[in-house]
């Protein structure tokens, strides 16, 4: 779970990530100021099931795609959750550009922790 | 029969009886508590003020005066106008110029210029670390010369207040202003402005800082004592709550933690040679206020008198004048919901009540849109109009701190200062607030609370409409918010390949040593940087400077 660029927003990131501790999940938390290219070599390294990353600072447009450009280059198919300050509009393109689900503010942490569940089926 | 004993008397009457019946076929409908946990009393009575060892004249007394529960305004609002803070711009030095003018045409008299991310963290736009960002949360500002265009036409002189949330960066911004200021033949020591400078809680909660805490806490003292010595208008510090307590810190951590960062800085300051009454003079403490009205109101006033408490007994100061902490109240984008954005409109007038009820010599509401992107000229103009139908259609300016008094409120404000004075002391068996933050104490905290908050939501225990009662599944409105080109990025490219082909570059580049150099010495870094500031070097490139010897934080 990581925050791209540099936006200190931290809460969404922080209280999903516990949600997720508390539901049995390991999760490994890079916290502010990542590149898509930390969060790529934090997955090879952890051999994480799924990338969580927290936007709110309007640049999901530039570094979310480059994120899934480099996970597509390295051949990793691991499923990218967004969660932030997303513009309804822009979730299409995200979801083209390779997201596998955006949550919106307003979301509950048991929708989420459902959802994360749901990716690594017979596992969690 | 006493008075006490009356009370006492009837209260019993009214417990055992009145209330005992009435609750029989009327339970009460929910549980009421703090944000700490506390809960509230159905009703409170001089005998909760005796048992809070309430004094009028040691806890109360007048506005003005220590222990300054009742604000540092002798005559509140009624003589006073309080600065509607305006926090804005976006995008580049023109548009904002625009929007502020917008502003400033519909009432704003503040400009808290909102800088953008990169020019924040000390990355010109050119960097790869800018990309995607520029513009995007503020306005990208590389330059002297982005500073003149952005401020074109516009009067300093007319502006309540002129600031920035420059945190890490604070030296900068004072060398823009003081350029600014000598081109329009203005003495800047003047000029009533401030750059926020509260440097610590950017380690806990915001997370715009650039070098290791140990560099970034002497620049921060470096701008206050080059404020104190030699800006006399110059706000040295605004102290921050707000990010920690939208981070997920309750009232009375927000409080603490603010206050306990006020205090690491007194003693960073006369480490440097200051005496604190020269240092604490025209501070601010800024706090972000949630819909719990009459918490809200009784722990901002509990703030007030535990810091003019803490000030006399750890510094022994005395003059009122150094006592008193003015407030700037905002409201709250945490509080603020994607779902219903009209609601916000609620929420924030609310939140603009608790701080005219508290005595917040600033107040600032958040666009409603909050939780959909940047703001529609339309939505910042609404900001104006909740505190200007708020201040100029009721009659709470009439009266001096109306609620002074109230048994309930001097209870519960008694009972947040003794929670505060708790943290702090807690805080101090640590060895004091740059242990507590580096130690990752506070932060565990502030993490904590956020996710005992989310729980209480998704059980429902703390209602928001919206979100878990009165949900619609359907919703009737949708915002769209400004988008900022990403192509004015590369304006603002080319601006800078330009400012850098006409400045006298041997120039700037003698400046840039010359903040090195003094960073080295562990001299005061303000003179050399508004001098690199006038000579058109960029953000960046002072920022590297800063880095070659302090580094960066890596945490």
């Amino acid at each position: 779970m990581g925050k791209i660029g540099l936006d200190g927003h931290e809460r969404g990131a922080a209280v999903v990530s516990h949600a997720l501790r508390d539901a049995g999940m390991e999760v490994i938390y890079l916290g502010l100021r990542r590149t898509p290219a930390d969060l790529v070599a934090a997955a090879i390294q952890e051999d994480v099931d799924v990338i969580g990353v927290s936007l709110l600072s309007g640049g999901h447009l530039t570094s979310i795609p480059l994120l899934t450009k480099l996970l597509k280059e390295e051949g990793l198919d691991i499923p990218v959750i967004l969660g932030g300050v997303i513009p309804g509009n822009d979730i299409t393109v995200l979801k083209q550009a390779g997201v596998r689900e955006v949550f919106l503010p307003g979301t509950s942490t048991d929708e989420i922790v459902r959802y994360f569940r749901s990716l690594v089926p017979g596992r969690a | 029969m006493s008075e006490i004993e009356k009370i006492i008397q009837e209260q019993d009457v009214w417990t055992t009886r009145v209330l005992k019946d009435y609750l029989r076929a009327n339970p009460d409908l929910r549980e009421w508590v703090t944000s700490s946990g506390q809960k509230l009393k159905p009703l409170y009575t001089p005998l909760d003020l005796k048992e809070a060892g309430f004094d009028f004249n040691k806890d109360l007394s007048f506005p003005g005066m220590p222990p300054f529960t009742r604000s540092s305004m002798p005559n509140w609002y009624r003589s006073y106008n309080p600065i509607l803070g305006q926090y804005a711009g976006h995008g580049l030095a023109e548009e904002t110029n625009k929007r502020w003018k917008y502003l400033i045409e519909n009432g704003a008299t503040s400009l808290v210029v909102a800088l953008d991310l990169p020019t924040q963290v000390g990355y010109d736009a050119d960097h790869p670390m800018a990309e995607g960002e520029v513009g995007q949360m503020g306005i990208s500002v590389c330059s002297l010369k982005d500073v003149e265009e952005l401020f074109d036409g516009i009067s300093l002189e007319k502006l309540s207040e002129l600031g920035t949330t420059a945190n890490a960066t604070p030296s900068i911004w004072y060398g823009w202003v003081i350029a600014l200021c000598r081109q329009r033949n203005m003495d800047p020591r003047n000029l009533v402005f401030w750059s926020q400078n509260d440097i610590l809680k950017e380690y806990i909660a915001r997370g715009a800082w650039i070098f290791p805490p140990e560099a970034g806490f002497k620049i921060t003292v470096d701008a206050i004592e080059y404020a104190v010595r030699y800006l006399p208008k110059c706000e040295p510090l605004i102290l921050c709550g707000s990010h920690m307590r939208g981070l997920g810190a309750t009232a009375a951590q927000e409080s603490a933690f603010t206050l306990a960062n006020g205090l690491a800085y007194i003693d960073g300051c006369v480490q440097r040679g200051l005496k604190p009454e020269q240092v604490v003079r025209r501070w601010w403490a800024q706090f972000g206020v949630q819909c719990k009205f009459i918490e809200e109101v009784a722990r901002l006033r509990a703030t007030r008198r535990l810091w003019a408490r803490l000030l006399s007994e750890r510094y022994g100061l005395t003059n009122p004048e150094n006592l008193a902490l003015r407030l700037r109240t905002h409201s709250s984008g945490v509080s603020f919901t994607r779902q219903q954005p009209l609601n916000n409109v609620v929420r924030g007038t609310i939140e603009m009540l608790i701080g005219l009820l508290s005595g917040g010599e600033h107040l600032h509401c958040h666009p409603f849109g909050e939780g959909w992107g940047l703001p529609s000229a339309e939505m910042a103009k609404m900001q104006l109009r909740v505190m200007q139908v708020t201040m100029l259609e009721t009659d709470i300016c009439g009266v001096g701190d109306p609620l002074g008094g109230s048994y309930a409120i001097e209870t519960l404000t008694c009972q947040f200062e003794d929670e505060m004075r708790a943290l702090i002391n807690k805080i101090d068996d640590m060895g004091g607030m740059l242990a507590a933050i580096d130690n990752g104490w506070v932060r565990n905290q502030i993490f904590e609370s956020a996710y005992k908050q989310q729980l209480e939501v998704q059980s429902g225990e703390s209602p928001v409409v919206g979100i878990n009662v009165h949900r619609e599944e359907q919703e009737d409105m949708t915002i769209k918010p400004i988008e900022v080109d990403s192509s004015i990025r590369d304006q603002q490219v080319e601006k800078l390949r330009i400012l850098r082909a006409t400045r006298n570059n041997a120039v700037a580049n003698r400046t840039l040593d010359k903040v090195k150099a003094a960073a080295r010495k562990g001299d005061n870094l303000v003179p050399s940087v508004i001098e690199a500031v006038s000579a058109y070097a960029t953000v960046g490139e002072i920022c590297d400077a800063m880095r070659e010897v302090y580094g960066e934080y890596r945490p």
